[in-house]
């Protein structure tokens, strides 16, 4: 086997051009640098979820900060979800955190109103205000059973 | 042919079946004594990668793109009767990444690269090169088997990233170009479903196990291929045959254990 | 190595002892003995089929018989793992039928890759090492030639070329003659010769080239597969002359019958004769 430098050169251009794609893939797409040690660890309590998933965006004025690391049941039946935020981030105390829908049916993400006080958050603390999810099938039932209780309920058995 | 002969004939699949694995295995032994024992052969193992891996750009590149671009069209075409066209972007990317990159990826190097592996070791043992190599007291696992199968393994992960990326571009410029989505809501969309270790890890594993499993086919049916241009031609076609239902199969049982 | 071939002659450098071998359902031979003395040419003759070039295979241990020994140089290859005959075919040189260079390389690379993986000889005196070898079989300009673009007649002196690259003790030739002009025979039959006189190789070949075999064998042995009177492979051996006087019936049919076959034969040994 002899050397061949033309061969090597592309060799060595395919190598990298692969390897800039796994790169692209990691950090850029599949959000690598985000989440990394040393962030911003927030948790905040809801009544409902809705559909949250772990990796959801958190975000600020529609800018995304962060996302949702973990959903989990509190002693008190509510949902504790943990977020991890930029740490660069000033979060004052009197924030509220809310689970919103992208579109009617899009994904659920939480969304960051921040407030007025001077003090801020520091990490593993809670965000008190929270709002928790709009479950539109709720929403729907209640329209219905407003306007039109008792038909419902006869003919619906 | 009667119930007997017909179980009879059963139990001999069944038997060349076990044999052929056993075989596959002690083979699989070889090759990775081979590469851990010296000498370490970079030339060859540069000129496999050439073969495998850059030889196979251009048909890996373009199919990506166009499997990217019909994507997004059928993704757009049912997403849009759900007001869901904004999550476009996660609907192309997940299919890339998890299901579709590595798997076509394989199908294409097996197609590409595994036959002509084959091919080219078939032919050395039809023409006694391999046979000769021993006589030089040169093991042609070590020369020419493991640096094919190892390249093959390492080219696959850096094939299937190539593909997605072009395939990402190529249902971007559907989507953003001619269906008229937002290119920062198609980028958002594919940016928070996509997660690093679940998916793109796990895009990269399967890659990478669909490689060796391709080399390990290409590579042992082309040794074990009868010395005739008969045998030649039937390494060769078994290996994409039996490379493309392991690669099937394989998807499944990762999927399934893995959750990738 | 032996350069005096009556010195030679007492000491034995391949042996077979009660062989047997099939391949699968086809058995090859049974309770084959011969042997091949050291520093002389010795010709395996046989019908097609009979098993010549299969007796070079396991010499080299590229096959494995089922039962017997096999003697190279001194060891029982039988006895010994793929890796400990690594060993013996260091000493080995074969040549094969298709000439069996890498068709990836040069000749040049083919004939210089024996000296890369077994010696740590730098590239200059690899480069002389290459070139007294393509001298040696008259081979000039094929340094960057790749081997497809050799004639068969090339191929198989540069096959021979880097069969003795190594400064075998043995050369082991399978069918050197075959598909080849008459002039192309005549110059390996010479060279094979030289080897053999200058460098006091063994050399072992396989050929049904009856009319060679007789001009530059010293030592020829006659595959005979077993029939109704006589059970077991029989190997006939002895000199040309020898062979030519016999009174077996069986030996006497096959000299005559390879004889007379075809006329392409029969030019050969004419072309070969002038």
């Amino acid at each position: 086997m002899t050397r061949s430098p033309l061969r090597d050169f592309i060799v060595g251009c395919f190598v990298l051009a692969g390897l800039g794609a796994i790169a692209y893939l990691s950090i850029s797409v599949g959000g690598l640098s985000y989440g990394g040690p040393g962030g911003l660890n927030l948790y905040a309590t809801f009544d409902q979820t809705g559909g949250l998933k772990p990796r959801a965006p958190v975000v600020i004025a529609g800018v995304k900060v962060g996302q949702v690391t973990s959903i989990t049941l509190d002693q008190n039946a509510r949902a504790r979800v943990d977020l991890d935020l930029d740490k660069s981030l000033k979060i004052p105390t009197d924030t509220s955190a809310s689970i919103v829908t992208s579109g009617i049916l899009g994904d659920r993400y939480i969304s960051l109103q921040l407030g007025g006080e001077s003090e801020y958050l520091k990490p593993g603390d809670e965000i008190s205000f929270t709002e928790s999810a709009v479950i539109l099938e709720r929403l729907i039932g209640k329209l219905i059973h407003n306007t039109d209780t008792a038909p419902a309920k006869t003919e619906g058995q | 042919m009667g119930p007997a002969a017909a179980v009879q004939e059963l139990g001999w699949y069944a038997l060349r079946f076990v044999d052929q694995l056993g075989k596959l295995t002690v083979f699989a032994a070889q090759i990775l004594r081979a590469l851990a024992s010296p000498p370490v052969r970079v030339r060859v193992f540069v000129q496999a990668v050439f073969d495998v891996g850059v030889l196979s750009l251009i048909i890996i590149c373009v199919s990506g793109t166009a499997v990217g671009m019909v994507l997004s069209l059928q993704g757009y075409n049912t997403l849009v009767r759900f007001g869901a066209e904004q999550s476009l972007g996660a609907v192309v990317g997940l299919s890339l990444i998890r299901e579709l990159g590595p798997v076509l990826t394989a199908l294409l190097a097996t197609g590409r690269a595994g036959s002509a592996t084959a091919a080219e070791i078939g032919t050395m043992v039809a023409t006694e090169q391999l046979d000769g190599l021993r006589m030089m007291a040169v093991d042609p696992i070590d020369l020419v088997v493991a640096p094919k199968a190892l390249a093959m393994t390492v080219a696959m992960p850096l094939l299937s990233a190539l593909f997605i990326t072009f395939g990402l571009f190529g249902g971007y410029l559907v989507g953003v170009g001619l269906m008229g989505i937002d290119g920062g809501t198609y980028m958002s969309s594919l940016q928070s479903a996509v997660d690093f270790r679940d998916d793109v890890l796990g895009s990269l594993l399967k890659a990478l196990v669909f490689g060796g499993l391709v080399g390990l086919i290409a590579t042992f049916r082309g040794f074990t291929s009868a010395p005739t241009s008969a045998g030649v031609s039937a390494a060769t076609t078994s290996t994409v045959v039996v490379a493309s239902v392991c690669i099937l199969l394989f998807d499944y049982v990762i999927t399934a254990l893995w959750g990738v | 190595m032996n350069l005096t071939p009556d010195a030679a002659g007492a000491d034995v450098h391949v042996a077979l002892e009660r062989v047997d071998m099939a391949f699968g359902d086809r058995q090859v031979f049974r309770g084959l003995s011969c042997a091949f003395a050291a520093g002389k040419v010795s010709v395996i003759l046989g019908g097609s089929g009979s098993g010549k070039s299969t007796v070079l295979r396991l010499i080299g241990g590229l096959v494995r018989p089922q039962a017997g020994h096999i003697f190279v140089a001194g060891e029982d290859v039988t006895c010994l793992s793929e890796r400990q005959l690594y060993g013996v075919r260091k000493k080995l040189g074969m040549m094969f039928q298709g000439g069996a260079l890498l068709d990836s390389l040069t000749i040049y690379e083919n004939l210089a890759f024996p000296l890369r993986e077994h010696t740590s000889l730098d590239e200059r005196a690899i480069a002389a090492a290459v070139h007294r070898r393509l001298d040696a079989v008259g081979l000039t300009d094929v340094d960057r030639l790749l081997p497809s673009q050799l004639s068969g007649g090339m191929l198989r002196r540069a096959a021979l070329a880097r069969a003795i690259i190594l400064d075998p003790v043995i050369v082991l030739c399978d069918e050197p003659f075959s598909g080849l002009d008459p002039v192309s025979v005549k110059r390996i039959e010479n060279l094979l010769v030289q080897i053999n006189q200058r460098l006091g190789i063994t050399i072992v070949l396989v050929s049904h080239h009856i009319a060679s075999t007789m001009r530059m064998a010293e030592h020829v042995v006659l595959l005979l597969q077993s029939d109704d009177h006589h059970p077991g492979t029989t190997a006939v051996a002895g000199s040309p002359e020898e062979l030519r006087q016999s009174s077996d019936p069986r030996v006497v049919a096959f000299l005559t019958d390879e004889c007379d076959d075809g006329d392409a034969r029969a030019a050969d040994v004419a072309a070969g004769n002038t």
